[in-house]
């Protein structure tokens, strides 16, 4: 298997990943808008924020409009990583690996493409979201169900699920760590400063709402939250599930081979060095150092991935 | 005959190592039937070889790839080649590129005015004595001088100039000879001088296809058909094709820090 | 040859059916207009999904467009596909003795059969081949050779694509779209299979190897990338004959030979099946700027080392000028007559020839010597006067660069128009396979319609459409 060909699948699936991501918060963006009765368009600057695309849309507009705000994260061309760009990255390197790709798979992410371009064609107006985000998690299902059901369970599919999986794990750390501060322990005695729309927020964008409230119950406090979304196995965008994931296909690709490289001894140190204390250690460590180290953590492996199994020269 | 010791050294120096490089280098002679090789070796250091091919004009390459962040590249050759005078006949040959292609006119040897005119002048066509004359006619047309002139310097450009190196003297020979639809090329070699000079570049002359007696040899910038002192290494259609080094990541003399050439006789 | 008539192949004379589209017709009768419609409608989506698009040259980046499908396929009988056949292999076969010769002794030229004017300053003329010996001595692994029909008998070459030959996607495309939508078609009409295309491919690359090569031959297609026209097709042809598909920076010279980086290092690849010009093949080699090739490619392919498919230099066999003297070619290496028909050409760079030209322009089809995709063409006919005067004076400018052709009436086979069925030109790209062991030829090839009423262009670049292409079984 050629070292582009790893990249390709690798990048199509960090990108799907991401467009996935980035629409789920939009949705959250929305959905909060909708029920909060004192939200104003400052909500979609922390939405941003959590997407990491804040301080790019600054330098485009002076003000927070939500369709600013909207269009930036949809589709603006100089946002590249709005879900037009991601998508259409995606696709690009889907086509570039196409014969390293079931037809099923190919023909989800094609067509998702086409769809999702069609869609956004045109100035979205408010009332087209709720289509518009609903084609695009469909479309990341479709793909997800084809790369299930017909990719070969090889190294192929090792890279595809590395994508995918670094991408998630960053995702789930950056969305903690722009809120943090309302998930430290000192947060709840302090008590009326925090608004419960903080933890929605951060629920909603990693579709763990009702599934947190189920598991935890009404009484749980943003601890439970920092717990459930870094150490709750069950919990498949935790960073800790995204970590167990990543350990199974690098040590599938290790088998493979029949070598272990550096990004197989990183990926056992990170669990093993950050991952096996318990959430009061989390906050003792401090958790926003924590959620940093994270993500350089990944970020890091993410690049030794890219050395040891030769994406470029 | 003469026996000559020939010793070529060129060394690069890098301030910030290159990625990676592929370089063809055609500096090793072939026998021929005035020159015999009797040994030759060529040594890296900085680099290593890939490959050894001859080329369609039948030159010697070696292809060599720069190792990732060198500070010098140092490439050296050694050898003894036995070289017979022939008054720069060299005949006959048996070749894969036919003598038509020896006519065509290069971007390098491209005429301009000047040229035409200056061939113009001469009725080039197997009167050796005709090829003298243009020599001396090039050759008081042309001052020798360093740093004029580039490997990208046409012919007609060097002409208009007035002056020129040794590659410039035979572009403007070899277009003439065109011009009068005679097959001629570039030859890249060695030349044997007084006294253990040491050379900082080498030498390069002209060939000639004339009726009756196959190629013979012409090297303008010293007026005079070449000799035993002449070690032939590489001919081409112009520089580019002979060119010592040629590569993908280097220019081809920009970088060059040093080069230094020793041709001696046993 | 008929100038001015057209030839049907469904209708001939236009009373009678002919007896290979019988079938054709009684099924189209029984269908539904509308439901057609459905159904071409149903393949372009199809085409859609799958990505079989083609990107636009000089259009914006990545723009992707649909070869027009038409669902009435192209009928050959089985005599008039034998026929054709024997006049492809006999060609080919020339055609790679000529390249063989023209890099090594120029015994043509020689001979005084080719003149000489025909290589010199001729930039597909590949110094760098000189007395290069290709594994097997094959330079032409892949011909696409452009035929049209005028007549009943009259099958004309009008063009041979030997450096890289595209459009087999389609072709097999085609057929799987047909076999999707009217499967019940294959049942009541004996068509010859074509879907082993790429296993003959295949066994072509790997029976041309360099001595070099071990056992378990490494083959792969070198793409210039995602932007090239051709990329699907790319793409398409390395995943149905299990290689990889590799560009430029893939591939390294390494210990001396050719490798691709793998995600485990670099490993030894024997056979490159090339989707490149060869200009951008290795910049150590050939244009310099190219970043697309790889440096010292051609160094290793000089010492035996690599396969390269088609070989490189084999421009010089198919440009429109030495198309002229192809008959002469044919002649030369197989001393027999050509079986196959080339259409009366006219070189501009000859004074009367040229003359000729002018004279005539409103009745001939111009085309630059080195153009290729039905770019910067005339077709006198049917040019405004704006173009005639343009073109004269390129003729008169640059004579070498042009020849001309009688506008033939290429023959018509009906397509689904939004008004019904209408005639429509068309043409056939049938493809040759060949190795030291033998030629093989696919079936029928890629039938490629010109779109419009009258139009005579059937490139898929100027809005040509295809069709399915079958040869019955005797």
């Amino acid at each position: 298997m050629l070292g582009n060909t790893a990249n390709g699948l690798f990048w199509t699936y960090r990108l799907l990943e991401r467009a996935e991501n980035m629409s789920r918060l939009i949705e959250t963006g929305q959905r909060i808008a909708l029920t909060r009765l004192n939200s104003s368009d400052e909500q979609w600057l922390y939405v941003m924020q959590t997407a990491a695309v804040a301080s790019e849309y600054k330098r485009y507009y002076s003000k927070i409009e939500k369709e600013a705000a909207l269009d930036w994260m949809l589709k603006h061309p100089e946002n590249k990583s709005s879900i037009l760009s991601s998508i259409t990255s995606a696709r690009q390197n889907a086509k570039m690996v196409r014969h390293a790709l079931t037809t099923d798979v190919w023909e989800a992410i094609n067509g998702s493409f086409l769809d999702i371009q069609n869609l956004l064609k045109t100035k979205i107006r408010e009332r087209d979201l709720p289509i518009v985000l609903r084609t695009i998690k469909q479309s990341a299902a479709l793909v997800r169900g084809a790369t299930y059901g017909t990719m070969l369970r090889n190294e192929e599919y090792d890279f595809c699920r590395l994508g995918t999986f670094i991408e998630r794990a960053d995702n789930t750390a950056r969305i903690l760590d722009v809120k943090y501060y309302v998930l430290l322990p000192s947060a709840k005695a302090v008590g009326t400063s925090i608004d419960n729309v903080q933890w929605e927020t951060i629920l909603r964008s990693v579709s763990a709402y009702g599934g947190f409230r189920l598991e935890y119950g009404h009484e749980a406090g943003p601890g439970d939250i920092a717990k459930f979304l870094i150490l709750d196995k069950r919990m498949p965008r935790s960073l800790i599930y995204c970590c167990e994931i990543l350990k199974l296909h690098l040590s599938s690709l290790c088998s493979t081979y029949r070598n272990k490289p550096a990004s197989f001894s990183q990926i056992m140190q990170l669990q093993k060095r950050f991952l096996t204390h318990d959430i009061e250690a989390i906050f003792k460590f401090g958790l926003h150092d924590f959620l940093q180290k994270m993500i350089s953590l990944f970020a890091d492996l993410s690049d030794q991935i890219e050395i040891d199994y030769r994406f470029y020269e | 005959m003469k026996k000559l010791n020939v010793s070529h050294k060129t060394k690069y120096s890098f301030e910030a190592g290159p990625l990676s490089g592929l370089q063809q280098i055609k500096k090793t002679p072939f026998s021929d039937s005035c020159q015999k090789v009797v040994n030759w070796s060529l040594s890296l250091t900085g680099a290593k070889e890939e490959l050894t091919f001859t080329d369609s004009f039948n030159n010697n390459v070696n292809l060599i790839r720069i190792e990732p962040g060198i500070k010098d590249l140092v490439i050296e050759c050694e050898g003894h080649v036995e070289v017979t005078d022939r008054s720069g006949i060299l005949g006959y040959e048996t070749s894969n590129i036919p003598l038509w292609v020896w006519t065509e006119q290069t971007n390098l040897s491209k005429p301009g005015p000047g040229i035409r005119k200056l061939a113009k002048s001469l009725p080039l066509k197997d009167d050796i004595s005709d090829f003298h004359t243009l020599m001396e006619l090039i050759n008081s047309s042309l001052e020798f001088q360093k740093n004029t002139t580039d490997v990208e310097t046409t012919a007609e450009e060097a002409l208009k100039k007035g002056s020129g190196v040794c590659q410039d003297f035979t572009n403007i020979f070899i277009a003439c000879c065109r011009l009068h639809g005679l097959p001629a090329r570039y030859v890249s070699g060695f030349l044997l001088l007084e006294n253990k000079q040491i050379q900082e570049a080498m030498h390069a002359w002209a060939e000639v296809f004339v009726d009756g007696l196959g190629w013979v040899g012409f090297d303008t910038a010293n007026k005079i058909s070449p000799d035993d002192r002449y070690i032939r290494v590489a001919i081409g259609r112009d520089y580019s094709d002979a060119a010592p080094i040629k590569g993908v990541t280097l220019g081809v003399q920009h970088e060059c820090l040093s080069v230094s050439i020793l041709i001696s006789e046993q | 040859m008929k100038v001015g008539t057209v030839f049907d192949e469904m209708w001939a004379d236009g009373s009678s059916i002919r007896r290979p589209y019988k079938n054709i017709k009684t099924w189209l009768d029984g269908e539904e207009r509308s439901s057609l419609k459905a159904k071409r409608r149903d393949a372009n989506d199809l085409f859609r999904l799958t990505g079989i698009t083609f990107n636009v040259y000089g259009s914006e980046e990545g723009e992707e467009r649909l070869i027009p499908f038409d669902i009435v396929p192209r009928v050959l009988t089985s005599n008039e596909w034998t026929k054709i056949c024997k006049g492809l292999e006999q060609r080919v076969r020339a055609i790679n003795a000529f390249l063989y010769d023209i890099y090594h002794d120029q015994e043509i030229v020689k001979a005084g059969v080719l003149p000489l004017e025909m290589l010199k300053n001729n930039p597909a003329f590949l110094l760098q081949m000189m007395g290069v010996n290709p594994p097997g001595q094959i330079y032409t692994h892949i011909s696409g050779v452009d035929i049209i029909r005028t007549a009943e008998n009259e099958f004309y070459v009008l063009e041979d694509n030997v450096r890289t030959p595209s459009g087999v996607s389609y072709m097999l495309e085609n057929r799987e779209t047909m076999l999707q939508m009217f499967p019940e078609l294959f049942t009541k009409n004996r068509v010859q299979p074509i879907q082993n295309y790429p296993q003959e491919l295949l066994y072509s690359l790997k029976h041309t190897l360099p001595e070099t090569a071990e056992n378990k031959p490494t083959v792969c297609l070198l793409t210039p990338g995602l932007y090239n026209s051709a990329y699907f097709e790319h793409a398409f042809l390395a995943d149905q004959m299990g290689i990889e598909l590799v560009q430029g920076n893939d591939l390294k010279v390494v210990d001396g030979f050719l490798a691709m980086r793998t995600t485990q290092g670099h490993r030894k690849v024997d056979v490159v099946y090339k989707r490149l010009d060869d200009e951008f093949l290795d910049p150590l080699n050939f244009n310099e700027k190219s970043s697309l090739g790889v440096p010292g490619l051609f160094d290793v392919y000089r010492k035996g080392r690599v396969t390269i498919a088609n070989a490189p230099g084999t421009g010089i066999a198919d440009d429109k000028a030495m198309y002229s003297f192809m008959p002469e070619i044919v002649q030369f290496y197989s001393g027999e007559f050509p079986l196959l028909q080339n259409v009366p050409t006219w070189r501009c760079a000859i004074k009367d020839q040229l003359n000729y030209v002018l004279d005539n322009i409103h009745e001939l089809v111009i085309k630059r010597v080195h153009g290729s995709g039905g770019y910067g063409m005339l077709i006198g006919p049917t040019a405004t006067k704006k173009d005639i005067a343009n073109f004269r004076r390129k003729l008169l400018s640059t004579p070498q660069d042009y020849i001309a052709q009688p506008t033939l009436s290429l023959s018509t086979v009906p397509i689904l128009t939004s008004k019904g069925f209408a005639p429509r030109h068309v043409d056939l790209r049938p493809f040759v396979q060949m190795s030291p062991e033998k030629i093989n030829i696919v079936p029928g090839g890629l039938t490629r319609v010109a779109m419009s009423k009258g139009s005579l262009v059937v490139n898929s670049s100027q809005g040509g459409g295809t069709k399915d292409t079958w040869v019955l079984e005797n």
